[in-house]
C-alpha cells in the first residue's frame, strides 16, 4: 500500500480539478445530477450540465415568408422544447425492471408525460394514485434519447390545440462547438428548413433541381440525413449541400423513420407499410411519386408489414436487413430510437413499436376548413369516433372518413382480452396479461370502458398497466414496459383478410412472459 | 529492483532515465517514454540528473504509468493498438487503483492517461445509484439534511397536473 498521505486521499477529497474532469466525462445531465449528490466536495467542485441549446428557445415563425401569413398569426413564434425519454427503473424491483417514459420539461419546471412515440400527453386518471413528485435519485435513471419539437405559441392565444402541427420532425445538432446549434425541421408540407445560432429566419435546404418532400430528418454522429417521400435518402454538409446516398424505393410505405440501431453511425429504415401500400398505383409516375392522393387512401389501415432495412453501400440502396437482432426498436413521430431486448424480461428478438399514422381527431364541424389552412378551432378530442378526421403523414393526402380506422374484427378470445383496446391504434400496443391480473370480470369490464373514454389506446393502455400494477402495491411509473406489450413482428408476412385474426393472435406475447408485477 | 523496459541492443542506445516510487523502487525508462509525461519532461528539462524522485508515486502504481508511458512512446505500434491498449488498461481495475493511477497522472501530466481513467470512472458511475457510488467508493454523505433535502427537491421529477385542474 502506498507510503504518501497522498494515497490516504479519499474518494470525496480528490483535487477539485480531478472531479471536475471525471464529471466532464459524464454524458448525460441525469449522470452529473447524480454525481453532484454524491456529497459536498463533488458538488462544488463540478458544474450543472449545460446543454445546447437551452430549450425552450424561441426561433421564428412561419418558415418561409408568405406562409401562414395570416394575421392571426400575429406576434406567434415556435418554442423549441425538448423531449426525453427516460429508461427508469424501480428500487427493489421484481419485473418489470425497466419503464421507459418520455418527459416533456416546461417552462416552469413542471413535467409533462407523453406518449413515448407521439406529442399525446398521457392522461392521469384521477383515481390512480400517481405520486405528486417522483424522485429521480431514488430510481435508476437513464437517458435513451432526446426529441425537439417545435411548439407554436401566440400570445393572443394562450389555449392552442394545435401547437405541434406545423412541424413534422425536428432534430437539433448537439455536441457542436459550445453555444452553437443548428435545428433542422421538416414542416407541414413536408419541406425540410434549417436554422443557425445567429439566424433570423429559416432557409430552405438548397433543391438543386430535387424537390423538398421530406417524411424524416436525423442527427446522427455529426451529420443531418434526411429521407424524401419516395425514400431517397440523403446526407447534409455543412452548407445544408445535400448527397443522395440511396436511389428511391419503389414500394409504398406508410411511414418511413431513420434511426441509428447500435450507435455506431450505421442508419436503419423503419417502414410501415399497410394493405394499400402494396397495391401498385396506376398513376406512380417514377420521378415524382404518386400524384393520386385521394385514391390511394392508404393512411386509413393499419399496418400489416414492418420493414427493417440497412444501406447497401456498394448498390447505394436499401436491403432489408436480416441481422437485427434483440433490439426493441421505437419508431415515433418526434423521435426513433431502440433499446437492448436483453434488458427487458420476456423480449426475445427484435420488436418494433410505431404509430400508424399522424391522427387529427376533429368534429364534423371543424373538418370544413381545413382546406385553407386555418386551424384555429378548438377541436375535443374526445369526440366520437364516427366523426374522427385523419391526415396521412406521408403524401399530405387527407380523407373524410366516417368509418373505423380498422376494420379488424378479433376472434372471440381476443375479443374477450382486449375488446375496446384494439380498434383504433395510435400505437398497436397489446398488453397481455392484464386478463390474468384481474381476477373478477367486473374488473375488466371496468377497464375496458376506461380505455373506450379514451382516444388512444396506448393512453389508456398504460393507465391501464399502471392502475394494474398499483393494485399490487407496486410503487406507480406510467410509462412502457416492453415486456408488457406484446407487438408484431417485423416479419414479412402477405397478410390476406383471412390470415389476419391468426397473425393478430400470434403476436400476444405467451402468458407466462408478460411481465406484469406478480 | 531495477526494471527496464529496454528490448534489446538497438534501443538500448538510446537515452533513458531512471525513476523511482515513494517505497524506493527505481525504473529504467527510455526518455521519448519519459517526457510523454509534462513533469517529467520539465524535470529533465531543468537539470542533467537521470534519477527522478517521485515523493509520492508508490511502485505499484509507477509501474502501471510506466508501462503505459514506454506503450506510447514505442513508435512501432499503431494508433489502433494503442487504443485498444488504453481500454485494457483500464478495465477491471479496483476502485482504488484507479484513484491512485488517476492521481498519479495528475501529479506526471499524463494528459491522455489522465483521460481515459477519468472516461473509465464516469462510465463506472453511469446510470448508478447516489447511494451505490457513495457504497462502493467509500463516501460518506456529508450533506446536512436541509442541504440534502433542496437537492432532492431540484432534481425531482414535478408532474405538470394542470391537465387534471383543466379538466
Amino acid at each position: 500500500m502506498a507510503g504518501s498521505s497522498r494515497f490516504r486521499v479519499s474518494w470525496s477529497d480528490l483535487p477539485n480539478e480531478l472531479l471536475e474532469r471525471i464529471a466532464k466525462r459524464l454524458e448525460t445531465e441525469t449522470d452529473v445530477r447524480r454525481f453532484r449528490a454524491v456529497c459536498n466536495s463533488w458538488r462544488s467542485s463540478t458544474t450543472p450540465f449545460k446543454k445546447f441549446p437551452r430549450t425552450p428557445l424561441k426561433l421564428p415563425f412561419p418558415f418561409a415568408a408568405g406562409e401562414n401569413s395570416h394575421p392571426k398569426h400575429e406576434g406567434a413564434y415556435f418554442s423549441l422544447t425538448e423531449r426525453t425519454v427516460y429508461r427508469v427503473q424501480l428500487p427493489d424491483s421484481k419485473e418489470p425492471c425497466f419503464w421507459l417514459v418520455k418527459i416533456e420539461f416546461s417552462k416552469d419546471g413542471k413535467l409533462r408525460l407523453l406518449n413515448p412515440l407521439s406529442d399525446r400527453q398521457i392522461e392521469i386518471q384521477p383515481e390512480i394514485q400517481m405520486p405528486k413528485v417522483l424522485n429521480t435519485l431514488d430510481y435508476r435513471v437513464s437517458e435513451v434519447c432526446q426529441a425537439y419539437v417545435l411548439q407554436y405559441v401566440n400570445p393572443s392565444k394562450p389555449k392552442q390545440n394545435d401547437e405541434y402541427k406545423y412541424a413534422k420532425k425536428v432534430v437539433v445538432s448537439t455536441g457542436v462547438k459550445n453555444d452553437e446549434y443548428v435545428v433542422m425541421a421538416i414542416d407541414d408540407g413536408n419541406k425540410l428548413s434549417y436554422i443557425k445560432s445567429g439566424d433570423q429566419k429559416w432557409t430552405m435546404v438548397p433543391d438543386n433541381g430535387w424537390r423538398n418532400k421530406f417524411v424524416d430528418v436525423v442527427y446522427v454522429k455529426g451529420q443531418f440525413y434526411g429521407i424524401d417521400l419516395w425514400g431517397g435518402t440523403w446526407v447534409f454538409d455543412s452548407m445544408f449541400e445535400r448527397t443522395k446516398i440511396t436511389y428511391n424505393i419503389y414500394q409504398g410505405a406508410s411511414k418511413r423513420h431513420l434511426l441509428e440501431l447500435y450507435n455506431n453511425g450505421e442508419l436503419y429504415l423503419v417502414e410501415e407499410v399497410t394493405d394499400k401500400d402494396k397495391i401498385v398505383c396506376r398513376c406512380d409516375d417514377i420521378e415524382i411519386g404518386c400524384q393520386c392522393n385521394f385514391s390511394r387512401t392508404r393512411f386509413k389501415n393499419t399496418a400489416v408489414e414492418i420493414k427493417i432495412s440497412r444501406i447497401d453501400k456498394r448498390k447505394e440502396e436499401w436491403v432489408e436487413a436480416k441481422t437485427v437482432k434483440d433490439r426493441i426498436i421505437f419508431v415515433g413521430d418526434d423521435c426513433s430510437f431502440s433499446v437492448s431486448a436483453k434488458e427487458f424480461e420476456g423480449c426475445n428478438g427484435t420488436r418494433v413499436f410505431y404509430t400508424d399514422q399522424y391522427i387529427f381527431f376533429r368534429t364534423e364541424e371543424e373538418k370544413k376548413p381545413h382546406y385553407h389552412d386555418n386551424y384555429d378551432y378548438d377541436y375535443d378530442d374526445n369526440c366520437d369516433y364516427d366523426y374522427n378526421y385523419f391526415e396521412c403523414d406521408c403524401c399530405n393526402s387527407s380523407d373524410y372518413d366516417s368509418g373505423r380506422v380498422d376494420n379488424f374484427v378479433p376472434s372471440d378470445d381476443v375479443k374477450l382480452k382486449f375488446r375496446g383496446l384494439h380498434g383504433h391504434n395510435t400505437v398497436r400496443v397489446i398488453i397481455e396479461g392484464i386478463r390474468e391480473e384481474i381476477s373478477e370480470q367486473d374488473d375488466i369490464n371496468e377497464l375496458i370502458d376506461r380505455a373506450r373514454a379514451s382516444v388512444y389506446p396506448l393512453v389508456s393502455l398504460t393507465a391501464a398497466t399502471a392502475w394494474a400494477a398499483n393494485r399490487e402495491s407496486v410503487p406507480t411509473i406510467f410509462g412502457i414496459n416492453p415486456a408488457c406489450i406484446a407487438i408484431r413482428k417485423p416479419c414479412s408476412i402477405a397478410m390476406s383478410s383471412k390470415s389476419r385474426t391468426e397473425i393478430d393472435e400470434a403476436i400476444f406475447l405467451p402468458k407466462a412472459r408478460t411481465g406484469l408485477p406478480q | 529492483m531495477v526494471t527496464t523496459d529496454e528490448k534489446g541492443p538497438l534501443t538500448a542506445k538510446k537515452k533513458s532515465v531512471i525513476i523511482r516510487s515513494c517505497d524506493g523502487d527505481e525504473f529504467l525508462v527510455s526518455e521519448s517514454a519519459a517526457v510523454l509525461s509534462t513533469s517529467l519532461k520539465k524535470i529533465l528539462e531543468e537539470k542533467e540528473d537521470r534519477l527522478i524522485h517521485l515523493s509520492d508515486i508508490d511502485n505499484k502504481t509507477l509501474a502501471m504509468v510506466i508501462a503505459y508511458l514506454s506503450t506510447h512512446a514505442d513508435d512501432g505500434l499503431s494508433d489502433d493498438l494503442k487504443r485498444s491498449f488504453d481500454q485494457e488498461f483500464v478495465s477491471g481495475k479496483e476502485f482504488d487503483v484507479l484513484k491512485y493511477l488517476v492521481l498519479a497522472t495528475d501529479t506526471l501530466q499524463v494528459t491522455c492517461l489522465c483521460y481515459t481513467v477519468a472516461k473509465k470512472m464516469a462510465d463506472i458511475m453511469k446510470n448508478k445509484l447516489v447511494e451505490w457510488v457513495r457504497r462502493e467508493f467509500d463516501i460518506q454523505n456529508d450533506y446536512t439534511p436541509e442541504a440534502e433535502a433542496e437537492i432532492r427537491r431540484l432534481d425531482a421529477w414535478a408532474w405538470d397536473d394542470r391537465q387534471l385542474e383543466d379538466d
